[in-house]
Parts: structure tokens; sequence; C-alpha cells
């Protein structure tokens, strides 16, 4: 009878360590978490926020602003346009095509990459670095919907499937990861970490 | 709850927090409306309507459409436009939300502030709208003066003069003055 409550006992804590162990997420995930640390959070931490800190803000800092910066605008500068530099782009180099790449999925089991965040901190989409110049981007549901291509050192214009830029940008926030913005230069107040 | 967001508010703020130091609501010698001997209306010397000598309209050497060496059309050494070293938008040092921001304040005629100066070299100050917007720039044009340029270059026909103790008081193009001062 005791050894029956003591298997009893070790099954409930077993089912416990394990209910609690898949709310927390893989442990990769917990890393990139802004809501377990407020570092990453662009929301508590004002040195990655865009609106507080104008050396990561392209409506105030010209450098890192395609639209004032013809070095980093896919249009200006062939180089980083995968419409015309070819080995930048995943429909015509199969290494950086997810659909061939099954690696890059982030459906695939030993997937490791990175995570974009909306404003309120919720997982919207999966990145896979793909090489030091491209990333390949995912949705929340692990479908691919593009790619962002490296502009400079601090950042990467982003193209949809096809290769036609969508106008969006990403720039580091100079310490844990990127902020995501519009064709106007304006924060979505998306981040990727 | 509320003293995390107010944390929050005051760490995203950290690069403009006005340093009491320069605020006229803190000191009354800053503020014109309470010292007069830095209030253009009371004090002729500080005032272009009454001294001719810091007034562009009437002294050549400090209108930049007579005198060409206080022009930035024609100056790479205090032309933000063409001198990328000098540019806000890409030196962003001199950008007033950059968090180690420092610089000097615009007030208006009620001492709130409405703007930023940075000041970038001895001849240049670069100039910002409360939304923390480049506006312009001002370039010296003998001690005391500055001409205020719009961001192309353009002189705006506005300019400041040294208020004699502390800062310097902003008048339009006609020489009157709405009560903006800078500290």
């Amino acid at each position: 009878m005791h050894m029956q409550k003591m298997r009893l006992l070790e099954w409930v804590i077993l089912l416990l360590f394990q209910t609690f162990a898949m709310a927390q997420g893989p442990s990769s995930f917990k890393k990139h978490n802004p809501k377990i640390d407020p570092n990453l959070n662009p929301f508590a931490n004002s040195n990655i926020n865009p609106d507080s800190n104008s050396a990561i803000n392209p409506t105030f800092n010209w450098n890192i602003n395609p639209l004032h910066s013809n070095e980093s605008n896919p249009a200006r500068n062939i180089n980083i346009n995968p419409m015309t530099n070819l080995s930048l782009n995943p429909q015509s180099n199969e290494i950086l095509n997810p659909v061939f790449m099954k690696s890059l999925s982030p459906n695939y089991p030993t997937w490791s990459g990175l995570y974009l965040f909306n404003k309120d901190n919720e997982l919207s989409g999966y990145i896979s670095p793909a090489t030091q110049n491209v990333m390949i981007c995912f949705n929340n549901q692990g479908e691919w919907n593009g790619y962002f291509v490296r502009a400079n050192n601090s950042m990467y214009n982003f193209f949809n499937v096809p290769g036609v830029w969508t106008g969006m940008f990403l720039c580091a926030d100079n310490a844990s990861g990127y902020n995501l913005f519009d064709k106007v230069g304006k924060w979505t107040g998306m981040h990727i970490k | 709850m509320i003293i995390v967001f107010l944390a929050v508010l005051s760490r995203m703020a950290s690069g403009q927090v006005l340093d009491c130091k320069h605020d006229p609501k803190f000191d009354n010698n800053l503020s014109p409306n309470f010292n007069s001997l830095i209030n253009p209306e009371k004090n002729s010397n500080i005032n272009p309507k009454f001294n001719w000598n810091i007034n562009p309209l009437h002294n050549n050497d400090v209108n930049p459409v007579f005198n060409s060496t206080i022009n930035p059309t024609n100056h790479f050494e205090f032309n933000p436009n063409i001198n990328k070293d000098l540019n806000p938008m890409f030196h962003n040092e001199y950008h007033p939300r950059n968090p180690t921001w420092k610089g000097l304040y615009l007030f208006n005629k009620d001492d709130e502030v409405i703007g930023y100066v940075s000041v970038a070299t001895q001849q240049l100050m670069l100039s910002f709208n409360n939304q923390s917007e480049w506006t312009g720039f001002f370039v010296k044009a003998a001690n005391g003066i500055y001409n205020f340029f719009d961001t192309d270059g353009g002189w705006t026909g506005r300019y400041l003069c040294f208020d004699s103790v502390f800062g310097f008081n902003f008048f339009e193009k006609d020489g009157s003055w709405l009560g903006q001062h800078i500290k």
C-alpha cells in the first residue's frame, strides 16, 4: 500500500514537471523570449527601442535608412538586390531555399533560429539565418513568406518570396536583435530576437 | 504597475530630460520674464530693433545675403547639407533623441520647451523641434549673432542674439521678438 502511494506521488510530480516544462516552451525559445527576459523587450529596455534611441531609428539616423542612403537601397544598389545578384535569391540559389533545404524550416525537428515578435511581444514568425547575407522568414504557421538580405553591417531589406523588395527593412538594435520598419521608416513595433 | 510604467517612461525620455541648469522654470534668472537683463524688451543693448550692430537688416557684415563668408551655400565647413560630418541625420550624436545627447533647449514665451539645439562646432548649431525633427541650423555671423537657415540651407531671415548673460533670444525677420529664447 505504501509503495503504491509512493509511485502515485512520483507520477504526480513527473506530470507536474512535464506540464511546467511544456508551458515554458523549448529551452532555445526561452533565451529569445522578451516576456521572460526584459532585456530583450524594447518596451522595457529603452536602449533597444527606436522611439527612445535615435541611433537605431532610421527616421532620425539616415545612415540606416534606405530612402536616404543609396548604398542600402536595393533599387539603387544592384549588389544587394536579389533580382540582379542571384546568389542572394532563394529562387535561384537552392541552398537558400527552404523548400529544398528542409533544415531551414522552423518545422524541422532540430531547427534553431530567431523569432519575430509583435508589439505585444507575442510570437508572430520565425527567422532562419541561411548565410551571413540572407535570412529566411516564416509566419507563425511556419509558412515561408519572404527573406531578408543584408544591406550593410546593421541593416537587412525584406523581400517577398518572388524577390520583390517590400520596402520594409530591419535595423540592428545594437544589443540583442533587430527592429522591423515599414517602407517610410516607421517602426512597426515588431522585433526579432 | 504604475511604478513600472513611470520607470519605463523615464528611461524612454532619458536623452531629452530637461537639465535643471537650463530650466527657466526652475531658475528664474534664466527666464526673460523675471530677469530684465536678458529680456530684449527691457534691455535695448540686446534688442536688434534698438541696436543695429546686431541687426542683419541694418548691418551687412552680419547679413548672409551681403556677406558670403557667413553664408553656408559657399561654405563646406558649416553646411550640414554638403558636409555629412555636421549632419545630425548621419551623425547621430547631434540628435536630441540619442541617449547620450547634451545640448541647449529652445523655450517659448511661457518658458516651455519647444525645441532642442545641438552645438556642432563653434560656428554651427543644429535646431530641432519638440518632436526631435531636424528643422534647420544656426550659423555664426559675429560674436553673439547666429543666422537661422532651413535644412536646405536657405536663410529664413530669423536670427539669434546673445542675451548678454546666459543664452540667446530668437528674433523674427523684421527684428521683432516673440519671446522665444535658448538656454
